[in-house]
């Protein structure tokens, strides 16, 4: 029983530095692993929209046709999930926080214009892929037909 | 892993098997609702240590069960949760608020084939708006005369290619 | 006879942590009756069932509260597994075991501040909660999130703490020990809190089994009910485990209960790092539940027993999923303390059952 159990602490407290940090002064320490907000590469995304169908506050947008991936980063609950599920592994969780705004915003992200040499070894892929194709093609239309001159002559 | 008893009961047996593990000191543990087809599925779970047993009953919508709250008094807080939202009315509760437990804006929300859910649509009082002192918005006014609008719209644009011509033909010179 | 008036307590109230609505029948500075009334923080996350898998599901389950976050995910991963009969590597058990007990070690420590500001003790306050921010780091550097953690799922745990983390984690912890001596001996023997709790809100042993009332506010009338000594998931691995009991039945020994509460869970914490398995921490979980099958589960967690029920129906989303929270539980047995207290003991009695509204209404 009695009084005063918290003296050699109070004591210690008064002659050492705060436990509070002069926040937004001093920066914040975070870890590698803090959750604050998403980025994407765009360059490595291919708009498989698998990020839009876990996100579970629906935050991300997906448009294929037009090529952009929108994010709004005041419905992301930072849950890791998206980063977790991405098959190219494009999107990265960054450690600070989305800056506070006046009024809501989305943060839209287009793929990239291909640059000349890209687009010319693309174009040579896709030339490659046709030319693969139309062989096959044309393989089996060739065994197509010997199977059935072989059902004619018998 | 917690053992998983669960033991079908009828309506009319189920005050007799509470009664029972009263008196055999088991301790009180949930009564939840869920909907099925037939109407709400309720479920009363007891427990004495690690042994562990679930009740279930299914009722169809409207039915009156009879409270537990003489035996168990803090039942009241999920009988009453229970009624709320999904329309299964216990009587005799110790303190029955009368369907205003949780202040929900459509009746019943978890369960739309209720008796009071079916009542609301049929009056059309049920949704957001209609509950409470809210205002519903007027439509907006529909345009006065399509014609006169479309006659405009017309002559707007003969007026506009006229511009135009007469731009080009400034051009052109 | 006097004249009775009827005050009304909450929704807003300096002490309480979440809001809660009670109607006070007076009678000349001491409370005859008390009628609950709670709603205000109805979010209808229950319904959302219907429409977010039983994978993304858990997301939801961690927010129903800041304080018992990690136990939600974890009652509902536990029951999702026993629906779908899956079983979960060994060390993801013993890591889902060593975040709940830090979560109750922080839960604990909050609720030991907010009681010293309630009666008045702001440093004791202050002192609990610049303690606490440790543990909050410790979630941070492990989990990479406070209060929300995304740590657990069915199927296991996300992310894995390494061995030299967790010897981290232990002298940390040890280092916490020894500043808590002083905030212990603070709580347990001053004289000051003595004589503001003694004798505050007294329920006993039958009263307290009469409620069905459950946690620490239970085992502080002396009811023997703990879900860890059952010895479900990581817990099995401890040797012995005996909850903390006292049998004054006040708010002293509430408060005792969960002061050396915290002291309990820093040894599991110990125990289960020097027998952490090498196993990984995830197993695939594919396909859906079953339809008609059904499932319940209970975890103990900061305030007591919660119970989860669930049900498949063949599809990815669940059919229902149902939480009982603890303080559900405890409401009457509030009310029944606020019977003949004063008025003055009110936010006392209300804060000694360590309400957590927003769980209560999901």
């Amino acid at each position: 029983m009695g009084s005063f159990h918290l003296t050699k602490m109070s004591f210690k407290n008064l002659f050492s530095k705060p436990a509070t940090k002069l926040y937004p002064i001093e920066p914040p320490v975070y870890t590698p692993m803090t959750k604050g907000r998403v980025v994407v590469d765009m360059k490595e995304c291919t708009l498989c929209s698998v990020c839009e169908k876990k996100c579970p506050s629906s935050a991300i947008t997906v448009d294929k046709p037009g090529e952009t991936w929108t994010l709004n980063p005041f419905a992301c609950v930072q849950c890791y999930a998206c980063v977790r599920v991405c098959p190219k592994d494009c999107l990265t969780m960054l450690a600070d926080y989305t800056p506070s705004a006046t009024k809501k915003s989305l943060v839209i992200e287009k793929k990239p214009e291909l640059t000349p040499e890209e687009k010319a070894a693309k174009e040579a892929k896709d030339k490659e892929k046709a030319e693969r194709v139309a062989a096959a093609m044309a393989k089996k239309a060739a065994k197509d037909a010997a199977a059935k001159a072989a059902d004619d002559t018998k | 892993m917690d053992p998983q008893v669960f033991i079908n009961v009828k309506e009319s047996e189920l005050r007799a098997k509470v009664e029972q593990y009263h008196t055999n000191g088991w301790r009180f543990v949930n009564i939840n609702g869920s909907t099925v087809e037939e109407g709400v599925e309720v479920i009363y779970s007891f427990s004495k240590g690690e042994p562990f047993e679930n009740l279930r009953l299914v009722v169809a919508n409207g039915t009156h069960l009879p409270s537990v709250t003489d035996l168990y008094p803090n039942a009241f807080f999920f009988e009453n949760e229970t009624h709320d939202l999904f329309g299964t009315a216990f009587d005799g509760i110790s303190i029955d608020f009368g369907g205003e437990f949780y202040t929900v804006s459509v009746p019943t929300p978890m369960n739309p084939a209720s008796a009071q859910a079916q009542e609301a649509l049929a009056n059309n009082t049920y949704g957001a708006a209609n509950y409470g002192d809210c205002e519903v918005p007027e439509p907006a006014a529909k345009p006065a005369a399509k014609a006169d609008t479309k006659a405009d719209a017309a002559s707007a644009k003969t007026a506009t290619s006229d511009t135009a011509e007469t731009t080009t033909t400034t051009e052109e010179a | 006879m006097g004249k009775r008036t009827v005050i009304p307590f909450g929704p807003q109230h300096p002490v309480l942590p979440e809001p809660i609505h009670l109607d006070l029948v007076i009678e000349d500075e001491k409370v005859i009756e008390a009628i609950p009334q709670i709603g205000f923080i109805h979010r209808g996350l229950e319904k959302l069932v219907e429409t977010r898998d039983y994978q993304t599901y858990v997301n939801i389950t961690e927010r129903i509260c800041g304080i018992c976050s990690f136990g939600h995910s974890l009652g509902f991963s536990q029951t999702i597994e026993i629906l779908m009969g899956i079983e979960i590597p060994k060390r993801a058990e013993f890591l889902r075991v060593i975040w709940h007990e830090l979560s109750r070690i922080h839960s604990h420590l909050l609720w030991l501040g907010l009681l010293a500001d309630a009666f008045g003790y702001e440093n004791l306050f202050m002192q609990c909660w610049r303690l606490r921010e440790r543990v909050l780091n410790i979630f941070e550097q492990t989990t990479g999130g406070r209060v929300i953690l995304s740590a657990c799922n069915v199927g296991g745990v996300l992310q894995d703490i390494s061995d030299e983390d967790l010897r981290g984690i232990v002298q940390i912890l040890d280092g916490l020990r020894d500043e808590y001596g002083d905030l212990l001996d603070t709580f347990l023997y001053d004289r000051s809190v003595e004589s503001r709790l003694g004798g505050v809100g007294y329920l006993s042993k039958q009263q307290a089994e009469e409620f069905a009332i459950v946690g620490p506010f239970a085992r502080a009338s002396g009811v023997i009910e703990d879900v860890r000594m059952f010895g479900h998931g990581g817990y099995g691995a401890l040797e012995d485990f005996e909850p903390v009991i006292s049998t004054r039945g006040d708010g002293y020994a509430r408060c005792e209960v969960r002061a050396l509460e915290v002291l309990q869970s820093i040894d599991i914490i110990k125990e289960l790092v020097g027998k952490m398995p090498d196993t990984p921490i995830s197993v695939a979980v594919k396909g859906s539940p079953e339809a008609g099958s059904r499932s319940a589960s209970r975890v103990e967690q900061p305030r007591g027993e919660c119970y989860y029920y669930s049900r498949g129906n063949g599809t990815k989303f669940l059919d229902r999923f149902r939480i009982r929270t603890p303080t559900a539980q405890n409401v009457a047995g509030m009310v029944a303390t606020l019977q003949g207290c004063d008025l003055a003991d009110v936010p006392l009695n209300v804060l000694t059952i360590d309400p957590c509204i927003s769980c209560t209404e999901r």
